[in-house]
């Protein structure tokens, strides 16, 4: 589905077939956490009524039927009018953006189990001022100070707060 | 004391310097995110609530709540500045407000949205003064079943933030209710959905859910225009002496239309579900039809920047009167102002005018004083926002990170719930990646437990009696409210979809 005929480099959808493969996804989570996870995760409870089970049950039907009409809804746009509908797209260097953002993030987390915290957001903030295309070396200096040591003056001393 | 009496008390409180001083810093922050395209005032109040853990309970919602009143009013200063609405509050401040601002205006149409959203928050206000209390006092009469169908009729709400797409907007509020049931069983404390991890047992913590959704999904998505080398933003120069006053004869030109917008936003405030969004677009609209110019509106008209702004600021303080009298919330910041008060153990609804007036009655004066706190901020620091809202994505972005991270930190010492933020982060994005509206997820996560404890409590007192949600005059009132809006909320999807094929 990537799309060279508008110049995105990337993943393009019609708003029909993405809501066909959406209401596939919601239908089959909803019976998963009808059939799997809902009688695996919540106890059935002898002589209770309503059991525990009622309320994550009839929300979980009820994705079932909301995903139903979603791929319905999809399938009637795809078939009325191909032209004329939105279209998702996933540019590729956006995306790649977004990810690298959380793969830092992730790091910077899973980095404080072992590094205290004015190192760990030190390294952190530097580092997504910079890949997010800053090039000014006073102002990812600055931003990767001051910020945190904002923070973890305002948290430590403020607010009485010990951070990791 | 006579309500009177409790509100001098009020004002007499909310007064006391160092409640000033988190008024004031509620507005420089609402203001600040509101300014800054892509950041909401709802996005304000989530990154203010950890702050609050450690203030007391008025301190905590005058603070949230000038923030939301800022957040609005701020959404307008990006508006007028670059042409873009900080929130979609302002959407309709565009037109007007930017055009003014490339007039060379910019001071005249900043001060126009300033006195005009201030007046619209005073005026709901003052409505939400006198009619809350009536209101709650009625409903101290409702049980378990009256709750369930009150719930249920909130629940309505997540079909009206629907957005374009029904069944989009529903399957948001189902994922929402399924994880407001994540946690202990309310009646037989037994764990749900926790897959054996422990933190989960007491439940996901509502502001770690917000924060991840809201500000960190948020984040994300605006992340990917970074990719498209947006990292700054362009402002209009500023050069004659008529962009700095708003005079008398903009006053005379406008007084109509602030108690005209003000009075629309009200009503649309009082009803779940609507927004700020919307009222600014009605109040512009019936602005520009009732005016002597109606050819100047959309070009530069002082009038359309106070129709807007009046009717979107009106919204904050009249989003307080189902909140407060119902527990209801009218929309997301509200929810969130739900959780503010939940988390300093008080539950809006009836009972808070009992439990706690004092609290009440400060959060009216805070909701009067925050006005002028706004007016006052804002005059001193307007030439300031024009620079904030050039700073560079590139360095905001990463900023509000850090707040995130170490603001649900900050909750319970836990990394856990910064795990939990950050796959509600992923939840958020992809959500809006794929045009699901948030607003139903985070009405669903809100109500889910509050629907359920009554409704199964409802059920155990009748022994499982389903007739007890039809068997008093409130429980019927309720459904024929629940029916109606549901009916006007179809007709409206369906009017927008005939003028979507039209178009």
């Amino acid at each position: 589905m990537a799309n060279p005929e508008n110049g995105v480099n990337g993943l393009s959808i019609k708003e029909g077939k993405a809501e066909i493969g959406l209401g596939i996804f919601f239908t089959i989570m909803g019976i998963v956490f009808l059939a799997i996870i809902i009688p695996t995760q919540i106890k059935y409870v002898e002589g209770a009524y309503p059991q525990p089970r009622f309320f994550p049950d009839l929300i979980s039907a009820l994705t079932v039927v909301l995903g139903i009409s979603l791929f319905i809804q999809g399938y009637r746009k795809n078939k009325a009018n191909k032209e004329n509908q939105e279209t998702y797209t996933f540019k590729w260097h956006e995306t790649r953006l977004v990810l690298i953002t959380l793969g830092i993030i992730i790091a910077y987390v899973a980095s404080m189990y072992f590094v205290p915290y004015l190192p760990a957001t030190v390294v952190a903030t530097g580092v997504l001022v910079t890949v997010y295309g800053q090039r000014k070396i006073w102002k990812i200096i600055l931003t990767a100070l001051l910020v945190p040591g904002i923070i973890y003056v305002g948290m430590t001393y403020g607010l009485m707060i010990r951070l990791p | 004391m006579t309500p009177i009496g409790m509100l001098f008390q009020g004002f007499l409180s909310v007064l006391q310097p160092i409640n000033l001083i988190y008024v004031i810093g509620g507005v420089v922050v609402g203001m600040v995110l509101g300014a800054i395209p892509g950041l909401t005032a709802t996005m304000a109040i989530a990154l203010v609530i950890p702050l609050t853990y450690y203030l007391t309970p008025t301190q905590s919602l005058i603070m949230l709540l000038a923030a939301y009143n800022a957040g609005t009013f701020g959404g307008s200063i990006s508006a007028i500045l670059i042409g873009t609405p900080g929130t979609p509050a302002a959407a309709a401040t565009v037109a007007d407000g930017h055009a003014l601002a490339r007039m060379g205006k910019p001071g005249k149409a900043i001060k126009t949205a300033l006195f005009s959203s201030a007046f619209g928050c005073l005026f709901s206000s003052i409505i939400l003064i006198l009619i809350a209390q009536p209101i709650a006092k009625y409903a101290l009469k409702f049980g378990p079943a009256e709750y369930s169908v009150l719930m249920l009729f909130s629940l309505s709400i997540i079909a009206s933030a629907a957005g374009k797409s029904m069944a989009k907007g529903l399957i948001g509020g189902c994922i929402g209710l399924i994880f407001g049931c994540v946690g202990m069983d309310p009646s037989y404390t037994i764990p749900r959905l926790t897959f054996g991890v422990l933190k989960l047992s007491s439940g996901i913590d509502l502001v770690v859910m917000l924060i991840g959704a809201l500000a960190l999904g948020e984040i994300l998505s605006q992340v990917e225009s970074v990719a498209s080398g947006n990292t700054s933003a362009q402002l209009p120069p500023m050069k004659t002496k008529d962009d700095k006053s708003f005079t008398r004869t903009d006053l005379k030109s406008t007084i109509l239309h602030w108690f005209r917008s003000s009075a629309i936003g009200c009503a649309i405030g009082a009803l779940p579900g609507l927004g700020p969004a919307l009222a600014c677009y009605i109040g512009y609209d019936v602005g520009k039809r009732r005016s002597k110019h109606p050819e100047k509106f959309g070009k530069g008209s002082v009038e359309g920047v106070a129709c807007a702004e009046a009717a979107n600021n009106a919204v904050c303080g009249a989003n307080m009167i189902p909140l407060l009298s119902l527990g209801v919330p009218g929309d997301t910041g509200a929810a969130l102002l739900i959780g503010a008060f939940m988390v300093q153990g008080l539950t809006p609804g009836p009972l808070v005018f009992r439990e706690s007036p004092e609290t009440v009655y400060n959060v009216y004066a805070g909701l009067i004083i925050c006005n002028l706190a706004l007016i006052l901020v804002t005059l001193l620091t307007w030439r300031i926002f024009t620079k904030i809202c050039s700073l560079e994505t590139t360095i905001i972005y990463p900023c509000v990170l850090m707040f995130c991270v170490v603001g649900v930190f900050a909750l319970n010492s836990s990394l856990t719930d910064v795990w939990i933020m950050l796959f509600f982060g992923v939840l958020g994005y992809l959500l809006k990646k794929f045009k699901f509206p948030i607003a139903p997820l985070l009405i669903g996560f809100i109500l889910s437990p509050l629907f359920e404890k009554n409704f199964r409590r409802a059920l155990i007192l009748s022994n499982g009696n389903w007739g007890v949600f039809f068997s008093s005059p409130l429980c019927w009132i309720f459904w024929a409210i629940t029916a109606l809006s549901v009916f006007y909320i179809l007709r409206s999807k369906r009017k927008d979809k005939n003028l979507t094929d039209g178009m």
